[in-house]
């Protein structure tokens, strides 16, 4: 079918109603026929891109503006653009632990949105979910975005830095809803993470170089092998019996 | 707030920011919360030499002596365990030291004697390999 379907009007002559459904149809269907497209309307009306989550102290989350890539989201038929960073105010995760799922917000006469959280995913005209997080009682992890920026998206699990020393196994729970489709193991020297940083691919112990990571649906299993010299990081750039490790997980 | 996983025996096996739900516990393992930071408990005991820490020291047979340096703030004395062997250390210069000869190929593992106390793991347990 042609698109589009309307065409200039002269100044002056009569506009028939031809002119007006077909710019009517252009504007709803892109020129097509109503039996053959959604309006774009509906097609667009789960739109959601760009939008990064992230931590903010304390037991916050934050949509981070960027303004190359502003997070934009549709509620309620409404298109909504953010125009800087967008926070969770103070307050929203109390109780037990629990899942909580994060909401864009619209306001009647705001083209931008705000943030809301609760522990149904239920959507309404004014509220859409964005992501998720996990609230453990006293402090926030897991923070996962279902609409993120393009390029490698934030992890799903972040361990942070632990103590590590050879001829241990530590045991991570990480919450997340399924298997992890990708772990990395990190190791670094100092407790801020500020050294070097070596993916670790294998340990060794007991006369052998092996790899040492494990995952399930709920758990994330370290080995550090019980080679005092080599047993927590064993690679070209860096070998160690002790250390710190953080684990990275994504869903 | 850290929390501290400590091992069957006492020992502290493992130290982190995150929260204890985070991790799952062995057999025997238990928790413990403790009300400081994370950087702050990581340098309660931290073991170097030749400025290195947290990872493997490699040095060849014959090279001059180590010289391990030791920093436990507010510790009077340390206990230290140098492959078995505990040596109790007294200050020098605001720190503590312990000299190793590398004349025989072999290698060094230094921790905490007092491991209920201190961490060996993360900067508090180097190891030296001395090569021929």
């Amino acid at each position: 079918m042609t698109y589009p379907l309307s065409s200039d009007v002269s100044s002056g002559q009569p506009t028939a109603s031809a002119h007006y459904n077909n710019l009517r149809k252009d504007a709803l269907y892109l020129g097509q026929s109503p039996t053959d497209s959604l309006t774009l309307g509906a097609y667009f009306s789960r739109h959601a891109a760009n939008i990064k989550l992230e931590y903010l102290a304390t037991n916050r989350v934050r949509v981070v503006y960027n303004p190359y890539h502003p997070a934009a989201v549709m509620v309620g038929g409404c298109m909504l653009k953010a125009t800087a960073n967008i926070d969770l105010p103070a307050g929203y995760f109390t109780g037990a632990a629990s899942l909580f799922y994060i909401h864009a917000v619209r306001t009647a006469g705001s083209t931008t949105f705000t943030l809301g959280a609760n522990t149904t995913p239920v959507e309404s005209d004014i509220s859409r979910v964005i992501g998720t997080c996990y609230w453990d009682g006293t402090s926030l992890s897991n923070i996962i975005s279902f609409y993120p920026t393009d390029g490698f998206p934030q992890a799903s699990y972040d361990s942070g830095w632990f103590a590590c020393a050879y001829n241990n196994t530590y045991t991570l729970t990480h919450n997340l809803s399924g298997v992890p489709r990708l772990v990395i193991l990190l190791h670094s020297t100092d407790a801020a993470g500020t050294s070097e940083l070596i993916p670790v691919y294998a340990v060794y112990g007991d006369s052998a170089t092996k790899g040492n990571i494990g995952f399930t649906s709920s758990l994330i299993y370290v080995v550090a092998a019980n080679g005092s010299t080599q047993g927590c990081v064993y690679s070209f750039r860096r070998s160690s019996g002790s250390g710190y490790y953080r684990v990275l997980a994504w869903l | 707030m850290i929390t501290l996983i400590r091992s069957k025996d006492g020992t502290i096996k493992t130290f982190s920011p995150r929260p204890f739900e985070g991790y799952n516990l062995a057999l025997g393992e238990s928790i413990e919360l403790v009300d400081t930071t994370f950087e702050e408990f990581a340098q309660r005991f931290v073991v170097s030499c030749m400025g290195v820490s947290g990872e493997t020291l490699s040095v060849k047979q014959g090279s001059p002596d180590l010289i391990v340096n030791i920093t436990a703030p507010g510790q009077s004395t340390v206990d230290v365990d140098i492959n078995g062997s505990i040596e109790t250390l007294t200050p020098i210069d605001g720190g503590f030291q312990v000299v190793l000869s590398t004349d025989v190929p072999g290698v060094f593992v230094i921790q905490p004697a007092d491991r209920k106390k201190f961490c060996a793991a993360g900067q508090g347990l180097l190891v030296i390999e001395v090569n021929p």
